[in-house]
């Protein structure tokens, strides 16, 4: 089989693979058999942040990504749906919500996140499952001495809660009159104390089923005085004292392999961090204070957002403010904790750069506009195309609707995988017009040089061999070029001109797709009919028209010279078509000569003796 | 018409014509850069129309209203924000745009809900945005990055496609130009400059090198065999790969300019405003720009920046003493109709 068949039949493979993934999808999998719509042609809410440092300090990969889960905390806390949020451009943060977004909510995005440290004072687990995510804190190098215990050990104050009582554990565990003072009267952090009548009552008046509205109130609590918190899956209730080391005082955290007690693998993972010279005595002085049985119990927890985030017990003073956090880490967990406290190292600040409600009566105004000036654009591409290239044009046009087939199917897909969610925006919509341009250019490429080598008298055949040889590197080339800018203008940019790239770089692979896969192999297949082959005057490849005044090679071993063309030129049924033809003379001759070449690219005889009536000179 | 232009392409592309693009370089070149200068200027004293995206504020777009008038719109705003005079434009024929400086959310919510009572259309019809004052900026920024980032990333692709530096940086001075022109021509247009606009500048980028990625590839294909013949010095294979690269030329710049016209034409007069209108018409401007850079600049900058090349420098040389020797027939200025041996292979 030549390669032009096997490269039409690749692309029909292709669209097959294409439509049938979706029909398969929509049957399935609930797929839309469409892309889906962005923001601005749906109707919706967008709020562009930008999250900066409050140091001024660059803001890292890892802390963007922290960022943007706190964001989607916030936002499916205020129980939005269908939220996606995303990083954009470095340091923005893009919240794009159905429908409009309340105050709450819009309030809720421009809080900072803040981490801090706080000694549990008591817990709870509302939900009955007693589960905590806390693991054991002990010396960064004094795992050895660890004594064994586990973040799920009987030692975790999580584990010591008999669900079905709900108990207080700081109270039911702890003699009252044993917690410690501090030296100047008032109660330590750690302290008992720190459990007022007020705040136990709050304590057993918050409802921990709705994670979400407690963090509000959590996140909103100074750092000075106790509060009540949450673990993110409101399933722990906590009662924390006040801050004792602020989340900033993180100096750095890793990721290490945990050991055992004779220095073996134990195959999961711990955190390790250390802290800033200047917190250090702090976190030291609570951790042997939690150790030391002050606390009203052996724990602390790490607050993130309004949420607890790990509330490990101390199995071990930390006298040089070093700790390390374990629990049955996998690779995983570990990394997510040890990004979190990083993040908590950076606390970052988010300021609205944009907030962009647009009505779902103006977005489909503008997509209805921009399909519009597509149809036109592609409508008059095509009568271009059939002016400057004749007949060939039916290939732009038979490529263009391949280019459209195969990018609506790839943006259904795109948008179809939840992983991916592509949406299509007005951007987009423009970046699509835009690629017909840019593919009906490298036919463009294409065909000159096809021109070019005829022009240079080469046979039609041979000629579309090599020009493609020739175009082929240009069209590569300058596709490389744009797929470049497309690729640049993604990776920095934000919103719209993200839209606006994506399309334009998928446009610009597609358009390779089309010209390898379908463009060439039919121009191939095409000049191998005569109506092509032989340089028919409508055919956009005819020699003479071509200004060559050598014999054209016919095709099939035969030599047409130029008296033969020029008398060819001079009948009427074949020349040129005279300008001041009417709309339906022309009409009639376009649909004479469709026949006319449907039929000659039907049959393909070895000699070309039939019809004699219409070509007398071929068999001169 | 059409056969009048395959004849013009076909003597192009035999030499039986030529147009003057690197013999006359320097006009070419006095061309482009007064067309900057002056619009430039003029653009400079206009003052940049800046959007809300770059100056902050709030915006309501209120859609299919029955009657446009936008003295309700003020009135509305004057009672509920005072001193806060808005900018109301009427967008196409049914849609009004109300801005103002920055209000609060809450603000916000309650004037869309006044205007969309005003106006009597559903609520659903009315569109809010604020814009903060540095979203602008932070856009700017980023595309400035995202030029930068192009052009290396580009100057290095190029140098390595042409294996010749020198024919890269030609390429980048065309597209210095091009988005000089652009920028300038938007300035006088007066559209206003919101992020769609950079959207559009940008792609131009792609656009002007393709174009002019063509043109070099064919300079490369003719002057491959450049020092084996003594018939044509350097300028004259250029003059004559810039030649039989024009109808293309044309040809992809009308069918990239059709699209963007119609968009163009369909945001500039049917919508009124918003991303449709400015990035088409950056587009528009700027593949113009990149049609006049890739014919009429980028062959001559290549021909000056290499003729100081030894090699090709020597080669010109020898070609002119052969001709004054008589050499090669004629003494033609360009005897590059007839003998064009790098026309090649049959």
């Amino acid at each position: 089989m030549p390669a032009r068949r096997i490269a039409l039949l690749a692309l029909a493979l292709i669209v097959v693979l294409l439509g049938g993934g979706i029909g398969a999808g929509a049957w399935k999998g609930g797929w839309e058999p469409s892309p889906k719509l962005a923001l601005d042609l749906e109707g919706g809410t967008q709020v562009i942040l930008q999250a900066s440092s409050r140091d001024g300090a660059p803001i890292d990969r890892d802390s963007m990504e922290q960022a943007r889960q706190i964001i989607a905390q916030r936002v499916n806390a205020m129980g939005v749906g269908e939220t996606e949020i995303s990083v954009q451009g470095g340091s923005n943060i893009v919240v794009d919500v159905p429908g409009t977004l309340d105050q709450e909510t819009s309030r809720a995005l421009r809080q900072t996140a803040v981490m801090s440290f706080r000694p549990v004072i008591g817990s709870s687990a509302p939900e009955g499952t007693g589960a905590s995510d806390g693991g054991g804190a002990s010396d960064a190098g004094g795992a050895s001495d660890a004594g064994g215990a586990e973040g799920e050990s009987p030692e975790s104050s999580a584990g010591d809660i008999d669900p079905a009582q709900a108990t207080f554990s700081g109270l039911v565990d702890q003699d009252v009159a044993n917690a410690p003072a501090t030296a100047d009267g008032s109660s330590a952090p750690w302290a008992l104390e720190q459990a007022t009548p007020e705040m136990q009552e709050t304590f057993f008046a918050t409802d921990c089923t709705d994670p979400a509205a407690q963090q509000e109130i959590a996140a909103d609590a100074p750092a000075d005085e106790p509060v009540v918190v949450c673990d993110p899956q409101g399933t722990v209730k906590y009662l924390l004292g006040p801050e004792v080391v602020p989340g900033s005082a993180v100096r750095s955290a890793t990721v290490g392999s945990e050991t055992n007690p004779t220095g073996q693998a134990t195959g999961y993972y711990l955190v390790n961090m250390t802290f800033q010279p200047q917190y250090a005595r702090a976190f030291s002085e609570m951790s042997n204070a939690l150790y030391g049985g002050q606390g009203a119990t052996t724990s602390f927890a790490i607050m993130l957002d309004g949420q607890v985030i790990s509330a490990p017990v101390v199995e071990e003073p930390s006298p040089d403010g070093n700790a390390s956090i374990r629990g049955n880490f996998d690779q995983e967990t570990a990394t997510t904790l040890a990004n979190q406290l990083k993040f908590g190292a950076l606390p970052l600040e988010f300021h609205v750069l944009s907030e962009q409600q647009i009505s779902a009566t103006l977005g489909s105004d503008q997509l209805g506009k921009g399909l519009i000036a597509g149809i036109i654009g592609l409508i008059l591409v095509i009568g271009y195309a059939f002016v400057q290239y004749r007949v060939l044009a039916i290939v732009t046009m038979t490529s263009l609707l391949a280019m459209g087939t195969l990018a609506y199917g790839t943006l259904t897909v795109l948008s179809n995988v939840p992983d991916i969610g592509y949406r299509l925006s007005l951007a987009g919509v423009v970046g699509l017009i835009v690629a017909i341009a840019f593919t009906a250019d490298s036919f463009i490429v294409y065909f000159e040089r096809v021109r070019d080598e005829i022009r240079d008298g080469r046979g039609i055949v041979s000629a579309v061999d090599h020009g493609w040889s020739r175009a082929k590197q240009t069209i590569l080339a300058s596709d490389a070029v744009n797929l470049i800018a497309a690729v640049v203008l993604y990776a920095l940019s934000t919103g719209n001109v993200r839209g606006f790239a994506f399309t334009l770089g998928l446009a610009t692979l597609l358009d390779l797709l089309v010209v390898f896969l379908f463009t060439h192999p039919l121009l191939q297949v095409l000049v191998r009919t005569r109506f092509f082959g032989k340089g028919h005057p409508l055919s956009g490849l005819d020699p003479a028209a071509l200004g060559r005044d050598l014999p054209a090679y016919a095709g099939r071993g035969r030599i047409r010279d130029v008296q033969e063309r020029s008398a060819r030129r001079r009948r009427g049924e074949d020349a040129e078509p005279p300008v001041r033809e009417s709309l339906a003379e022309r009409k009639a001759r376009r649909e004479r000569e469709a026949q006319q070449a449907a039929q000659e690219m039907g049959e393909e005889p070895p000699r070309p003796a039939d019809d004699p009536a219409d070509h007398p000179e071929d068999d001169r | 018409m059409t056969a009048a232009f395959a004849q013009f392409g076909n003597d192009l592309h035999a030499g039986r014509r030529a147009l003057p693009i690197v013999r006359r370089r320097r006009t070419w070149y006095l061309i482009g850069v007064a067309l900057i200068v002056v619009l430039g200027a003029i653009a400079l004293v206009r003052g940049p129309n800046l959007g809300i995206e770059f100056t902050g504020g709030s915006e309501f777009q209120i859609a299919r209203v029955a009657d446009a008038d936008q003295s309700i719109a003020r009135d509305v705003v004057r009672e509920h924000v005072p001193d806060n005079e808005p900018k109301i434009t009427v967008l196409g024929t049914d849609t009004l745009r109300v801005q103002t400086s920055e209000l609060s959310s809450d603000e916000t919510a309650q004037l869309a809900s006044e205007l969309a009572g005003a106006y009597d259309v559903p609520a659903q019809n009315v569109s809010s945005s604020f814009i903060g004052p540095v979203w602008g900026a932070d856009v700017t920024t980023k595309m400035l990055r995202g030029v930068l980032a192009f052009i290396v990333l580009t100057a290095v692709v190029m140098a390595l496609y042409f294996r010749n530096l020198t024919t890269s940086i030609a390429a980048m001075i065309a597209l210095v130009h091009d988005m000089l022109l652009t920028a300038a021509v938007y300035g006088v247009v007066g559209f206003e400059i919101t992020p769609a606009t950079v959207i559009g500048f940008l792609t131009i980028l792609g656009y002007s090198l393709y174009d002019t990625i063509v043109v070099f590839d064919k300079v490369r294909e003719n002057t491959a065999g450049l020092q084996g013949q003594r018939a044509h010095t350097y300028a004259e294979a250029v003059e004559r790969a810039a030649n039989q690269t024009v109808v293309r030329s044309i040809n992809t710049s009308v069918v990239a300019l059709l699209p963007v016209g119609a968009i163009l034409a369909i945001g500039a007069f049917v919508l009124g405003a918003g991303t449709l209108k400015d990035i088409s018409l950056a587009l528009f401007v700027g593949i113009l720009a990149g049609t006049y850079s890739s014919i009429f600049l980028a062959p001559g900058i290549l021909v000056d920046l290499r003729n100081r090349e030894r090699s090709i420098a020597a080669h010109t040389r020898s070609v002119q003493e052969s001709r004054s020797r008589g050499e090669v027939g004629d003494l033609a200025p360009r005897p590059l109709a007839d003998a064009a041996p790098d026309q090649g292979e049959s």
